[in-house]
């Protein structure tokens, strides 16, 4: 199935999210794949950002899984992480099962997915490691997945490249204890999270505009997510074959990640090749984006229905 | 000094202590909770000798309220734990693919 067709059989309900869509010069996907980002499953309590309460956003969550489902023998699922919101569970699945049993059990049975793991979610990967369990997670993805072709696109959540959010050092550490304190803010207003974060965008613009002035770098950025020079430099390291991880070169020009809640799209050349990094967005806080990618193309996707 | 403000730095300090207290409580694997436990699975048609032999006598022996039979009774211990096993079960709604919580295992604890 290609992108045009998946937004045919959607009947207007699937549209390209603002101009996300691009075209790679060789083929990445096998098949149609679909990237479901962040949807921070809890409890349908005031910290439930997917809920947020508001049973439409549910309501319109499992309406694109039953197109999903509908159409499972053209495509394959891919859940980018934090599909639970674990930090505050205490690393517990239970509840959010008994909140979400239908959203689940369509994931889980029907759609049987990729699921990669989140910094949200991490813990049911990290937890049981040392009794050889990870319940399915995978730390990274790479497409296509036929193993006699070489790689062409690295999937993962996207919180290895962020300094309050890589749960492999200190850094990670404070951001996690800070999110479960927003976290439990969230009983006392359930927006708190969202009026944080948009203080936090004013500091980071202010930041902007100070480097503007004193930086000798044309279009300076001050910039918590420094994800796109993070995945170039990783996905050259692949293609150079220069990681522990895998024994032949790769042919990587797309890194698909989400964690940052804001889809985009951008590409930048280096090299012989264009990178490109495709941020899929969300499902928290009334967000409806998912990513796409059939054959060459690749594009943001929302769902409206 | 701004209301908001006020309101920001209290819901903060209170935040903060309710961390505190959720720091205190551990999340724990129905193995270990069930390490300092007796538990009898509860099955359909199961002997009431099994559910005495290993509770001892009911703290309650109600009587039978007016309309039933005398032979059907209902017993009552006090303070003991009660465990429900659930899954996910499929059903079709609408003709739309659904799932929802059911039980399939009930078990009944006494501390060690």
């Amino acid at each position: 199935m290609t992108i045009k067709e998946f937004i045919e059989k959607s009947e207007g309900r699937a549209k390209v999210h603002k101009n996300f869509i691009r075209q790679a010069a060789k083929e990445i996907s096998d098949g149609m794949i679909v990237c479901i980002p962040d949807m921070h499953l809890l409890d349908h309590g005031p910290g439930d950002d997917f809920y947020d309460a508001d049973s439409r956003n549910i309501d319109r969550f499992t309406r694109f899984l039953d197109f999903l489902v509908g159409n499972r023998t053209n495509l394959h699922v891919i859940q980018l992480g934090d599909m639970f919101e674990l930090w505050q569970t205490r690393r517990n699945t239970n509840l959010v099962y008994q909140a979400y049993p239908n959203i689940l059990g369509l994931m889980d049975n029907e759609l049987g997915p990729t699921y990669v793991v989140g910094n949200h979610d991490i813990d049911i990967y990290e937890w049981y490691r040392d009794q050889g369990e990870t319940f399915n997670r995978k730390w990274r993805h790479f497409l296509p997945d036929n193993q006699r072709k070489k790689k062409r696109a690295i999937l993962e959540h996207g919180f290895q490249a962020d300094f309050f959010n890589n749960q492999g050092n200190w850094s990670g550490a404070i951001g996690r204890t800070i999110t479960e304190i927003v976290g439990y803010m969230e009983y006392l207003d359930p927006d708190i999270d969202v009026i944080l974060s948009r203080a936090w965008d004013q500091l980071k613009r202010g930041f902007t505009i100070y480097n503007s002035g004193f930086s000798a770098t044309k279009n300076p950025d001050f910039n918590e997510h420094e994800h796109f020079k993070y995945y170039i430099d990783l996905m050259a390291k692949y293609n150079t074959g220069e990681t522990d991880d895998n024994e032949e070169p790769t042919d990587l020009v797309l890194a698909v990640i989400a964690h940052t809640h804001k889809a985009r799209l951008i590409a930048r050349p280096r090299g012989k090749r264009t990178y490109y990094l495709m941020d899929c967005g969300s499902w928290v806080n009334g967000g409806h984006e998912f990513g796409v990618i059939s054959g060459k193309e690749f594009a943001v996707l929302e769902w409206n229905a | 000094m701004r209301p908001r403000v006020i309101v920001f730095s209290m819901s903060l300090i209170l935040a903060f202590s309710l961390f505190s207290c959720a720091l205190t409580t551990e999340t724990r694997t129905l193995d270990d909770i069930k390490a300092e436990l007796n538990c009898v699975e509860y099955t359909h048609g199961m002997q009431w000798k099994a559910i005495q032999e290993k509770f001892g006598n009911p703290d309650v022996a109600a009587m039978p309220s007016a309309g039933r039979k005398l032979s059907q009774n209902a017993r009552i211990y006090r303070g003991k734990t009660v465990i429900f096993h659930t899954e996910l079960r499929r059903v079709e709604a609408e003709q739309r693919v659904r799932y929802e919580e059911v039980i399939i295992k009930l078990e009944i604890c006494d501390a060690k």
